[in-house]
C-alpha cells in the first residue's frame, strides 16, 4: 500500500496535479542545492481545445453499477462529439500555429532561471517529451549526493470557457540531498504556477477568430507573456525572505481538468486588469480581474 | 464529495500506471466499414473528375517522435504510412492520363493521443503541398481525429486511437483532391 502511494505520488508529480500541497522554499534547501539536475517536461505537442465535458457518472452511480456503466458510455459518446466539434472549431488557429514550438519557447524562458537560481548544468534546447519511468525517477532522487538536487517541471496548457481564455500551468518539484539524505516521498520544495489569459471575444468561433487574426498574433503574444509571468512567479516563490503584500482576500474563478471551479486566496499584486493571487493552497495564479468573484478582506488577517 | 471521488479515482489510477513510455508498433488493421465506404465514394469521384492524380506517401516529419502519449510511443510510423499508401491509397487512385495532373505531397506534423475523461483521443496533423502540372500551387492542412472509450488505459488503446486518427487524416487528404482539381480547371 505504501509502495502504491509512493508510486502514485511520483506519478502525480509528473502529472502535475495542482491539488498537491505546496511546500515552501527554505534557506536550508536553497543553500543545500549546489547543483541541480532538471527535467522540464511538456507532454503536449499543441494547445488543447476547450471541451465542455459531459460528466454524469456521479448521477449514474445512483442507479448502481449498471447505471454508472450506462452513463459512462453516454458520457464517452457525448464527449467524443464535443471533442470533434472543439477541434473543428480550433483548427484554423492550430493549423496557423504549427510553427510555434512551445517546447523551445519554454526552455528559452526558464533556462536562465534554472541556471542562475538552481545552479542547473544540464539545461536542454527543448523541453522533454517523455514521462520518466517511476524507477528512473526514484533512482535519480536516491542517487543524489550531498549538494545535488533534482528539479522536475511539468507544464500543460489548454483553452477554457469556450475558447475565451487560455490557461498555462507549471508545477515545480525539487528534491535536495541534505546531510547525505534525500527522501523520495518528501520533496524539499513544491508549488504550482498558473497564468490565465484575459478573456477574448464572445466564445467559440468569435474567440478563435480573434486569437487567430494576423497570423495568430494575440495567441503567440499570450504564450510568450504566460511563460514570462510563470517564470517570474517561480522566481518570486523561491525567494525565502519574500515580503508578500496582501491587497485583499478574494474568492475567484480558476480552471482545471474538470472545468471551472471557485477558489480562495489573497491578492498580492495588481497591475492594470491583471492580479496575482496567492491561493490558500500556496499556489500562485496570475489572472484578469474579471475572474474575481468577491472580496474577502478578512483573508488578509488570516 | 462522492462525485469528486468518482472523478478523481480514474486520475489516480492513471497516475499509478504512469510509469513508463512503452514502444508499441503501429499495425495496419482492417479498415472499418464506414471508412471503406467513404474511400469507395472518393475513388468514384476521382475516377469521374477531369484530373489525373499523383499521391505521394505521407512523410513522417514530426518534431516529437519520442512519445504519442504520456505512456506510449508508436514506432514504425513511416512503415505504417508506406503500407497504407501501397495497400489502401494507391488502389483508389485512377491510373489514367488527363491534361491536368494534381500531385500531393503530405507531411505528418504531429501524431498524438491523450486521455480526456473516459475517452482516449487521437490526433494526426498533416501539411499537404500540392502542385498542378508540376508547378507548386499551394498547401493545405488536414487533421484526422479519433475518440474511443478508454476501457483499460491499455498501451494498444493509445496506439489504436493514433492509427484511427491517421486513417481519418488520409481519408481527408484524399477527399480534398476533387476540389483542387475543380479549382485547377476553373483557373
Amino acid at each position: 500500500m505504501k509502495k502504491l502511494l509512493l508510486i502514485s505520488t511520483i506519478g502525480l508529480i509528473l502529472q502535475g496535479c495542482s491539488g498537491m500541497k505546496n511546500i515552501p522554499m527554505t534557506q536550508e534547501t536553497r543553500d543545500a542545492a549546489k547543483q541541480t539536475n532538471t527535467y522540464n517536461l511538456v507532454l503536449q505537442d499543441e494547445v488543447r481545445p476547450a471541451v465542455n465535458l459531459s460528466n454524469s457518472v456521479g448521477a449514474g452511480v445512483a442507479g448502481g453499477l449498471v447505471g454508472a456503466l450506462v452513463t459512462s458510455a453516454i458520457d464517452s459518446s457525448i464527449n467524443e462529439d464535443r471533442a470533434i466539434g472543439a477541434f473543428g472549431m480550433a483548427a484554423p488557429l492550430l493549423n496557423n500555429t504549427l510553427d510555434l514550438n512551445f517546447r523551445k519557447l519554454i526552455v528559452e524562458e526558464f533556462n536562465p532561471v534554472l541556471i542562475s537560481e538552481f545552479n542547473a548544468k544540464d539545461t536542454k534546447e527543448s523541453a522533454e517529451t517523455k514521462f520518466l519511468k517511476d524507477d528512473k525517477i526514484k533512482a535519480q532522487i536516491s542517487a543524489l549526493k550531498e549538494g545535488e538536487a533534482a528539479l522536475y517541471l511539468f507544464t500543460h496548457y489548454q483553452f477554457f470557457d469556450n475558447f475565451k481564455v487560455v490557461l498555462f500551468e507549471t508545477n515545480a518539484t525539487l528534491y535536495v540531498a541534505k546531510q547525505g539524505k534525500v527522501s523520495v516521498s518528501k520533496p524539499d520544495y513544491r508549488n504550482s504556477f498558473t497564468y490565465i489569459s484575459d478573456s477574448v471575444g464572445n466564445g467559440g468561433m468569435d474567440s478563435i477568430r480573434l486569437w487567430n487574426d494576423n497570423n495568430a498574433d494575440l495567441y503567440r503574444t499570450t504564450v510568450n507573456t504566460a511563460l514570462s509571468e510563470i517564470r517570474e512567479m517561480l522566481q518570486h516563490d523561491i525567494k525565502v525572505a519574500q515580503q508578500e503584500a496582501c491587497i485583499t482576500g478574494t474568492r475567484y474563478t480558476r480552471f482545471n481538468a474538470l472545468g471551472e471551479l471557485n477558489s480562495i486566496g489573497k491578492i498580492t499584486e495588481k497591475e492594470g486588469n491583471r492580479v496575482q493571487i496567492r491561493d490558500n493552497n500556496g499556489s500562485l495564479v496570475n489572472l484578469a480581474d474579471n475572474l474575481l468573484i468577491k472580496e474577502l478582506p478578512k483573508e488578509c488577517k488570516a | 464529495m462522492k462525485k469528486l471521488t468518482i472523478l478523481l479515482l480514474p486520475l489516480a489510477l492513471l497516475s499509478t500506471n504512469a510509469l513508463a513510455v512503452v514502444d508499441v508498433e503501429m499495425k495496419v488493421s482492417k479498415l472499418p466499414k464506414k471508412v471503406s465506404k467513404a474511400h469507395q465514394q472518393i475513388a468514384a469521384e476521382l475516377a469521374s473528375s477531369n484530373c489525373a492524380y499523383v499521391v505521394k506517401p505521407v512523410s513522417d516529419l514530426r518534431q516529437n517522435k519520442d512519445a504519442i502519449s504520456w505512456k506510449v510511443n508508436a514506432i514504425g510510423v513511416q512503415q505504417w504510412f508506406n503500407t497504407i499508401h501501397q495497400d489502401v491509397v494507391t488502389p483508389l487512385i485512377p491510373q489514367t492520363t488527363k491534361d491536368i495532373v494534381v500531385e500531393v505531397t503530405p507531411k505528418l506534423n504531429m501524431l498524438y493521443t491523450y486521455n480526456e475523461q473516459l475517452n482516449i483521443n487521437g490526433m494526426a496533423v498533416s501539411t499537404v503541398d500540392y502542385s498542378i502540372n508540376g508547378k507548386h500551387a499551394g498547401k493545405y492542412h488536414v487533421r484526422g481525429f479519433n475518440s474511443d472509450t478508454n476501457w483499460a488505459n491499455g498501451d494498444g488503446e493509445f496506439v489504436g486511437s493514433a492509427e484511427h486518427a491517421a486513417q481519418h487524416m488520409i481519408t481527408r487528404i484524399l477527399k480534398k483532391l476533387p476540389e483542387i482539381c475543380g479549382n485547377a480547371e476553373s483557373a
